[in-house]
């Protein structure tokens, strides 16, 4: 396997030596055409199809940027074969969102060894300091307006239901971790009543949510939950035991649905990570780089995180897909 | 398999009709001829192995009462009982699957106790069981040496040697087939030859055989006689299970005989006759090969000209050159050694197998059955020859067995007529006199014998034109089998055209009208059975010529 | 009758009878433990939940028993269920803009149609694979590890990734409505398991299924149709499949790619937790419904008294292990 990789990313070299290109590229020029290989982590999350469809956007309005869509399934073998694959067809640039940091690090430097750049999309790398750039919003930071949301609606404190992601999952931790540092820091009128895994999807957060409402004496003023499907199927839930509007329900992610909740009132509030900028940032960043040179500001290119209640809905990246 | 070249002593060894008296087979170094001394009989030479007073109970109910039996070095021990009466249990209990309840195991005159059946391997007690316990995929040689590989300097296995300790162990049992074969592609009978090839490389000390000959021919039978003799001449004990009695008589020096869990009767082979044998077993009187009345044979049902199988199949092509015609109102006996083709004829005429050429005729008119289900339309049914194998649902009951050709028309929506099967079912358990406490518990809770019969209850509800028969008594205990016997003539009697394959000889001859051999795929001879006789069969089955 | 027969048989009764129950008995003690620990773990409502969770999952255990019963195995449900889901999600709001316009006005259909797409769409991929099965016998786990992937995929081309959400009261209520105290997806398990046991227990087809699973040589020899029964047998889990994707999109008013993932193993551990052997033949459906709820008992029970998630997996294994090592140390005591 290490032999194979080997081979290829040396035929790969071979290629682009033989079409006269140079191991550091020189601008193309304003105008010259670009193929971009996009590498999302999966189709399979709503998030990811949009911020892919957002960037297939910016790249006609740029106009003369080919994109090609390679899904990666949550696998990062899949991934480091399409970079393979990309460097030997000698695309002009890679955005790219692994799925592991550490395990597509070394493809993506043979990529930039190779004269491609590279642009990380949603989450980084590791140890790969030639990445162009780093376009993403922080869980973290996301977690924390989700919790700072809370304490602004309830003042007085609140008792807390917590619905995490995957156990383990590096997103799952950092979003439960942000809401805790927030609502731990608020003081100890902030109690969490029960945190149960929902693995981020809409029917285990349904049924989590069924099961601890029964378990709990009282019924809790507040569900966070570490993404928008298992807010909604707490929804569901809270809504069959007739205690619609008597529970604040946050979400994250900002998705069509939870925007519809939160317009509704179903959901107090949802995170807008705004995966549509990303992907728009993302590809109009490397084209800039490839036609004219120019690099960001900074390699890290963060977009900060916004809690979207009813008051702010027009912030949603978003709320135009909604309709009325 | 090849004749054995000429081994003395073969033809009186061969077990013909109950006649036959058998010569012991008593090689040199063998301290006594059978019979002749009673300072061979049990007691006198010290005991190898012995068990005193064995009682084992399972959930309160007590299957062995007090069951005492001793096996000399060198002796042949010959257990017998019909199924149930214990047999399994005392086998399990000297070999460690089971502990004994009460009484005691005995080794070289020292109390051992067996926990585990590997305890009992690793003092020299090997098991050859009824129920081949080979592992399937192993090549041969893999299987006999499996759990005690032999292993080269550096530990690793010594492939090589193993494979030539294999070819000589089957050698001496007179068998060459290629070791490197998957046990799979063996015959039945050539699996059982592999698994006591399996006990003679562990030099074992005591071999007990769980009726051995089950699924061999008759000329391996008189084979393994001579394995046996081999074996006790040098100083092993045989402890020897079967329902066959001519055998018994053939290879054992003593005998116990079990019923209902206890030793009703025990002493020299030599000293006690075969009837009172079955009297002590069956705790009645069982006549055995009785001949049935003359039947009148009607219209050929069913006609074979020059059938051969497809070439080039596993195992090569076993059917060449078979015909033959069985008549509404007859038995015909096929008889042919393992691998002669009987068997691969049968699936064909029941659709299992594709026709290589040659012509069936039903009824007068030519007919290729494409399905069992098709076969079955046509009015042939197939009693197959492995039980356990092809026939028997293991898990499902006595009653759903029974049901499962669906003789008894379902109702509307594919609705089972319970009622109209437990009627018919009702019916055969009296005509048949299959003994079963409960129709509804699994049919492995019945005895062999009764679960063939179940078996055949299943066809003969199906009123077929042409019934074929594999091997219909094989493991199945005495009473049972002439119970059997007596079902089968009267199907016959009935105008059914019955096609008979058996190995058992004396079997074929008391069965069928008339007899057809065959040899390696193709027919030898066909005669009356009332003029047949085994040596002039076995003659037909194995020499060319 | 000999003793050695009356022990044979007063054993296989014993074997009979207790390998139907050790289910039951561990069932019954888990909830003894749950209540004990937990008083609110009883309350009706609590029981409801459990049924009701428990349902979707149990429907497609109920296709999955009669797979296991022919020794076969089906890993493709999960992705059926989503795959079904979407394809009645489709239909009740009439298309989805800019993919499929099904209706001119953009208006979406009847429920029962929607209905209809998801039961067809299971069942016409669970004939599929059934084929694959029997007519050119690969292996059910490859045919199926390979369904999961092929339907998982159809799910996300038809969502295009996304949920589609939003349906009409008359489709909800088949997911959430209530007939009297009972919720609807309990009235449509019980239903299912119903005719399930009746068919297994009391039609040739059943006859027909155990004795594949029995012995699929003597099946044969003895004129039954294997390969017309597996066909069958695994068109019916794909109907399985399709039912469940139709009642979970109700349920949660939703349907997406993402939905029932994990299901088959759900399904499998309710199947041989109920008692129904892997290697085929002996089980059936009042096992299967036993071992669903069970398995719906435990994570509804660790949940209520908020046992940490990571805590939590251990439990559920080890208890999954638990009651099927308890049902195997029973029936072995009587072989």
């Amino acid at each position: 396997m290490l032999k194979r990789t080997f081979l290829l990313a040396a035929s790969g070299l071979a290629l682009a030596g033989a079409l006269g290109l140079p191991a550091a590229a020189e601008p193309k020029g304003k105008d010259a055409e670009v193929t971009i290989l996009v590498s999302p982590l999966t189709f399979a999350f709503p998030h990811f199809v949009f911020l892919t469809d957002e960037l297939k956007d910016e790249a006609n309005k740029l106009g003369g940027v080919t994109i090609v869509v390679a899904d990666g399934q949550l696998s990062a073998p899949k991934q480091i074969a399409d970079i393979e694959a990309a460097i030997v067809q000698g695309v002009d640039g890679i955005i790219l969102a692994p799925v592991e940091a550490d395990a597509l690090a070394p493809v993506v430097q043979q990529a930039i060894d190779a004269g491609i750049a590279v642009v990380t999309v949603d989450r980084p790398v590791n140890g790969v300091p030639d990445v162009l750039a780093n376009v993403a919003a922080d869980n973290f930071k996301g977690a924390e307006a989700q919790g700072e949301a809370v304490v602004k609606a309830f003042p007085d404190g609140a008792t807390i239901v917590n619905l995490q992601g995957i156990p383990g999952d590096k997103t799952a931790n950092d979003r439960n971790g942000g809401a805790h540092k927030v609502l731990d820091a608020a003081g100890e009128k902030y109690v969490f009543v029960a945190e149960q895994a929902g693995n981020f999807s809409r029917d285990k957060g349904l049924e989590v949510t069924e099961n601890i409402l029964t378990g709990l004496a009282e019924v809790p003023q507040v569900i966070i939950a570490a993404n928008d499907d298992m807010a909604l199927g707490a929804a569901q839930a809270v809504d069959a035991r007739g205690l619609k509007g008597k529970v604040a329900i946050y979400g994250y992610d900002g998705s069509e649905d939870a925007l519809k909740a939160v317009k509704s009132g179903d959901l107090a509030a949802t995170v807008d990570q705004f995966p549509g900028l990303q992907g728009r940032t993302a590809v109009s960043t490397l084209v800039a780089f490839i036609r004219e040179g120019t690099r960001p500001e900074s390699a890290e290119v963060l977009v900060a995180p916004v809690a979207i209640t009813a008051d702010n809905l027009d912030q949603a990246e978003r709320v135009g897909q909604i309709g009325e | 398999m090849s004749h054995p070249s000429s081994p003395p002593g073969k033809d009186q060894q061969k077990p013909g009709r109950a006649s036959s008296p058998g010569a012991l087979p008593s090689a040199p170094g063998s301290d006594a001829a059978p019979g002749s001394a009673p300072r061979s009989a049990p007691g006198v030479t010290a005991p190898l192995l012995e068990a005193r007073g064995f009682v084992k109970r399972f959930f309160g109910v007590t299957v062995l009462d007090g069951v005492s039996l001793s096996l000399a070095p060198g002796e042949v021990r010959a257990l017998l009982g019909e199924n149930g009466a214990g047999k399994s249990t005392i086998i399990n209990l000297l070999s460690g699957v089971h502990q004994p309840d009460g009484g005691m195991l005995l080794l070289d005159g020292a109390p051992v106790r067996f926990t585990r059946p590997l305890e009992a391997d690793h003092a020299g007690i090997s098991v050859i069981r009824q129920e081949l316990s080979l592992f399937p995929d192993l090549s041969v040689a893999e299987a006999i040496f499996a759990g005690h590989l032999p292993l080269n300097r550096l530990g690793l296995v010594d492939w090589r040697q193993m494979r030539e300790a294999a070819r000589k162990a089957l050698a001496r049992l007179g068998l060459e087939i290629d070791v490197r074969a998957p046990v799979a592609s063996l015959s039945i009978a050539h699996q059982q030859m592999v698994e006591i090839a399996r006990a003679l490389t562990r030099k074992s000390r005591v071999v007990i055989m769980d009726e051995p000959t089950a699924s061999l021919s008759p000329n391996e039978v008189a084979h393994l006689g001579e394995i046996i003799a081999q074996l006790s001449a040098g100083g092993v004990a045989v402890l020897y299970v079967s329902h066959r009695l001519d055998e018994i008589r053939a290879f054992c020096r003593t005998y116990t005989v079990l019923r209902d869990g206890k030793a009703v009767s025990a002493g020299l082979v030599s000293e006690t006759d075969i009837p009172s044998l079955i009297r002590d077993m069956a705790g009645r009187e069982v006549e055995i090969g009785a001949a049935g009345a003359a039947r009148q044979p009607g219209a050929p049902v069913l006609e074979l000209q020059h059938l051969a199988s497809v070439p080039g199949g596993r195992g090569g092509q076993r059917v060449r050159d078979v015909s033959l015609v069985v008549r509404a109102g007859e038995i015909l006996g096929l008889a042919g050694i393992v691998g002669a083709g009987r068997t691969e004829t049968a699936r064909m005429i029941f659709g299992l197998d594709p026709v290589g050429s040659g012509e069936i005729l039903l009824n007068g008119r030519p007919f290729r059955a494409g399905s069992p289900a098709a076969a079955m339309a046509a009015g042939i049914g197939y009693v197959p020859e492995d039980r356990k194998g092809l026939s028997i649902l293991p898990d499902r009951s006595v009653a759903e067995n029974f049901a499962l050709t669906g003789a008894v028309p379902a109702g509307p929506l594919g609705w089972n007529d319970r009622p109209g099967e437990a009627k018919a079912l009702a019916g055969f358990v009296q005509r048949l006199g299959i003994r079963a406490a409960s129709l509804r518990a699994p049919i492995t809770t019945l005895s062999g014998g009764n679960q063939q019969k179940v078996i055949l209850a299943r066809w003969i509800a199906l009123k077929p034109k042409l019934l074929i028969i594999d091997e219909p008594t094989r493991g199945i205990d005495v009473g049972a089998k002439e119970d059997v016997h007596s079902l089968i003539r009267e199907i016959a009697a009935g105008g059914v055209a019955v096609l008979l394959i058996s190995s058992d000889l004396p079997e074929v001859l008391a069965l069928s009208d008339r007899i057809v051999t065959l040899r390696e795929g193709e027919t030898t001879s066909e005669q009356p059975a009332a003029d047949a006789t085994s040596e002039g069969l076995m003659a037909r089955m194995t020499r060319h010529g | 009758m000999t003793k050695a027969q009356a022990d044979e048989l007063s054993r296989a009764r014993m074997y009979a009878l207790l390998g139907k129950l050790a289910p039951l008995i561990f069932l019954l003690a888990l909830v003894i433990i749950f209540a004990s620990l937990q008083p609110r773990f009883l309350l009706p409502l609590n029981l409801f939940n459990i049924l009701r969770q428990v349902s979707i999952y149990g429907i497609i255990a109920i296709g999955m028993t009669f797979v296991i019963l022919i020794r076969g195995i089906d890993l493709s449900v999960g992705a059926l269920v989503a795959m079904s889901g979407l394809c009645a999600a489709v239909v009740a709001k009439g298309g989805i803009e800019g993919r499929f316009m099904l209706s001119a006005d953009g208006s979406g259909y009847h429920w029962a149609l929607a209905a209809l797409a998801a039961i067809l769409a299971g069942t016409v991929a669970g004939l599929l694979q059934g084929m694959a099965v029997a007519w050119l016998s690969v292996p059910a786990f490859v045919v199926t590890l390979g369904g999961m992937t092929v339907f998982r995929g159809i799910a996300l081309t038809i969502g295009n990734g996304g949920p589609i959400s939003g349906f009409d009261e008359a489709f909800g209520w088949w997911g959430r409505g209530m007939i009297g105290p009972v919720p609807v997806p309990v009235l449509i398990f019980a239903a299912v398991a119903l005719i399930a046991w009746v068919v297994l227990t009391q039609t040739r087809f059943g006859r027909a299924v155990y004795a594949v699973g029995s012995n699929p040589d003597a099946a044969r020899l003895s004129g039954i149709n294997v390969s017309g029964v597996t066909l069958s047998v695994y068109a019916l889990i794909g109907f399985c499949s399709g039912l469940g994707g139709f009642v979970l999109a109700s349920r949660l008013n939703s349907a997406e790619a993402v939905a029932g993932t994990g299901y088959e193993l759900t399904a499998i551990a309710a199947v041989v937790i109920g008692g129904t052997s892997l290697y085929g033949g002996t089980g059936g459906v009042a096992g299967t419904v036993i071992g669903a709820l069970l398995t719906g008992v435990l994570l509804n029970g660790l949940v209520i008294l908020n046992v940490s998630p990571y805590t939590q997996q251990i439990l559920v294994g080890l208890i999954i292990v638990a009651a099927v090592a308890f049902d195997h140390f029973i029936k072995r005591q009587s072989r």
